[in-house]
């Protein structure tokens, strides 16, 4: 199996566990507390010495730029989930939802004609910190391009206390096709979307497997992490390329939504 | 004590027959009579008024000013076109009885003002029992109360009814403004007719709006497309905290839900999101000859089931889902204790203003309005 290292903030940690079934994980960088067997890698030195053979960013780090000049050095391949900056693509490989099979199955019922056609999209992914929802937002917006179509509009609203980041988009389409996209802090596998359309409404349960503990608290069993399938899907030499343009201006957007507590337009 | 209830109208475009059966059941209230203006209405609606109060055994009076003077009329439930809501509760208020008002208080809000200034001026009781009382709201405020997802981010609801028997839709304008027109023969707009709920769920949870952006149009029937009405329609606000909001309303079909249409809530904190769904718990009913025979078109006289339901695969078990027993059970405790209930037309103000802003930014393709 690849030997890997996996850059992961803390709400992204149950992504791992899907790791150890398809990569040999050496370690992983950021605030996600590594699994078992998983050690924490404190920079690509020590990765590089452990015979890293490929590095997969879950999440934005502070240190990707680091690891990302160490990767180009040493020739080990790096993907990423989410762009370097909005002017570097270098490394991202769009449509980690494309690997969750119940969005996958939600975007493959508009091709049922009895479906008719898509009015209405909501999607929920997780992601913190201003370049967190970045990311998790390109990968929903990619979802909305292929479910409703190339989006024309964007409306961009930014809740935030704290270091805690919640983001809601409004997609709007010139056929009057509409989609709320919307980031949540707390860990999320993305697979919560429900689509209307003119013959039907498809949508995913919220889920009924979950253990309660003794604290009340409950513990999700079904979660659908796709994070392992992309990163397989990343790596291979015949990747397909992604099928939509970034939306350039939304990290700007929504900088400036979190700022001005406004509700902030992007034409595309 | 018992309070007297005065049913004032049973137009079709409102919820009085709903609100029959709280009436009859609850030890503080009883019906002494239905009444309208007779010479203000159509022949159906002069029909349909008698059948109700020679059903529940109580007098018909055809002058609401007359109905008002009764000293045995404490509450009057209003559930008149929306056209003539406020007028009817400005009178019943300055003849000092209590309001019970289906949903919206006036056409306007100017009407609505009026209305709320009456009240106050009367100082009399009024309660609009639609938008608090249910389940997506009590338990929305249950999680909130108990703190366990930290700071409120953000509310996003998704409600809508499956009704009504769609057909294909030719290419339909923006939906307009509606300049205080609601009522229309084979239409609601539902923006405002299921919109209200998710905006009552909004209210509840956030502080008051700051900017709106709302998106609609006609996707399920050609009646909507041809009176440039809006079936289905969504929206999204910002509050005075800079939290989010979003909902999504409308009337989608039949046979699209096992529930009658989702109602669901998400609430996103600093510590925690949680879904919830007012349809849960259910039962899930599945009896092979019911499914298999079942019947989904609408009644010929109903067709888009503004007075009748969808069968429903999985009903939920709550036998209260709306609130309206709960609604009642605060009405009749704010009499007896001389304190105003939750939900008052103050509230139903506030909801129809977000409501108008919302529809300002529909007719304009979505752009964003500062309220």
């Amino acid at each position: 199996m690849m030997r890997i290292v996996v850059i992961c903030d803390r709400h992204r940690a149950p992504a791992l566990k899907a790791f150890g079934h398809c990569f040999d994980v050496i370690g992983t960088v950021g605030t996600a507390k590594p699994l078992r067997d998983m050690a924490r890698i404190d920079g690509p030195e020590q990765a590089i010495d452990a015979g890293v053979q490929a590095v997969i960013a879950l999440t934005p780090s502070a240190k990707l730029g680091e690891w990302n000049a160490a990767c180009q050095t040493q020739q080990i391949p790096l993907i990423s989930a989410g762009p370097m900056s909005p002017t570097d693509p270098n490394g991202f490989i769009p449509g980690r939802w494309r690997h969750n099979a119940s969005l996958e199955r939600i975007a493959g019922a508009t091709k049922t004609a009895q479906m008719g056609t898509p009015v209405f999209l909501r999607h929920t992914c997780c992601g913190d910190g201003l370049h967190g929802i970045w990311w998790s937002l390109l990968d929903s917006l990619d979802f909305a391009h292929r479910v409703l179509g190339q989006p024309r509009r964007l409306l961009v609203g930014v809740s935030r206390r704290g270091s805690r980041w919640h983001a809601a988009v409004t997609v709007t389409t010139a056929d009057g096709k509409t989609a709320h996209l919307q980031t949540t802090p707390a860990p999320h596998p993305g697979s919560d979307a429900m689509l209307l359309t003119s013959g039907g409404l498809a949508w995913n349960e919220a889920s009924a497997d979950s253990l309660q503990d003794m604290d009340g608290n409950a513990i999700r069993l079904d979660d659908e992490w796709p994070d392992a399938r992309w990163a397989q899907h990343g790596l291979q030499q015949d990747a397909e390329p992604p099928d939509s343009a970034l939306p350039k201006g939304l990290l700007t957007m929504l900088r400036r939504a979190s700022r001005n507590r406004t509700i902030e337009t992007l034409e595309l | 004590m018992t309070y007297g209830v005065l049913l004032l109208s049973f137009s079709s475009h409102s919820h009085q027959r709903n609100f029959v059966p709280g009436f009859l059941d609850h030890p503080g209230t009883r019906i002494v009579a239905v009444a309208d203006d007779d010479d203000a209405i159509d022949d159906d609606l002069r029909s349909l008024n008698r059948q109700w109060a020679q059903q529940l055994g109580v007098p018909y009076v055809p002058c609401v000013e007359e109905a008002l003077t009764r000293e045995d009329v404490d509450i009057v439930s209003i559930a008149h076109d929306i056209e003539r809501r406020a007028h009817l509760a400005c009178q019943a208020a300055a003849a000092g009885k209590h309001l019970w008002i289906d949903k919206f208080t006036g056409a306007t809000v100017a009407e609505c003002d009026a209305v709320v200034d009456a009240v106050r001026r009367a100082a009399v009781t009024s309660i609009v029992p639609s938008y608090h009382y249910g389940a997506l709201v009590q338990r929305s405020l249950a999680v909130l109360n108990q703190g366990q997802i930290g700071d409120l981010l953000g509310v996003h609801v998704d409600l809508m009814f499956s009704k009504g028997w769609p057909r294909p839709v030719p290419p339909a304008e923006t939906p307009r403004d509606p300049a205080g027109r609601w009522k229309y023969p084979d239409v609601k707009r539902e923006l405002l007719t299921t919109g209200s709920y998710s905006v009552g769920l909004l209210q509840a949870c956030l502080a008051e709006p700051r900017q709106i952006s709302a998106r609609g149009g006609a996707f399920f029937f050609p009646e909507h497309a041809a009176t440039h009405t809006e079936d289905f329609a969504s929206l999204t606000l910002t509050d005075a905290e800079g939290r989010l909001g979003s909902l999504s309303a409308g009337r989608i079909g039949v046979a699209t839900h096992p529930s009658g249409g989702p109602s669901t809530a998400r609430l996103v904190g600093t510590a925690g999101t949680v879904t919830i769904d007012a349809k849960r718990p259910a039962t899930n009913l599945f009896v092979r000859q019911q499914i298999i025979d079942a019947d989904h078109r609408p009644a010929a006289d109903d067709p888009m089931q503004w007075a009748s339901g969808p069968p429903s695969l999985a009903p939920p078990v709550s036998d209260d889902p709306a609130g309206l027993r709960a609604a009642l059970d605060d009405l009749v405790d704010a009499l007896n204790e001389e304190r105003s209930p939750a939900y008052t037309v103050k509230e139903a103000r506030a909801n129809m203003a977000i409501l108008l802003a919302g529809y300002r930014s529909l007719a304009t393709d979505g752009e964003v309005v500062t309220v």
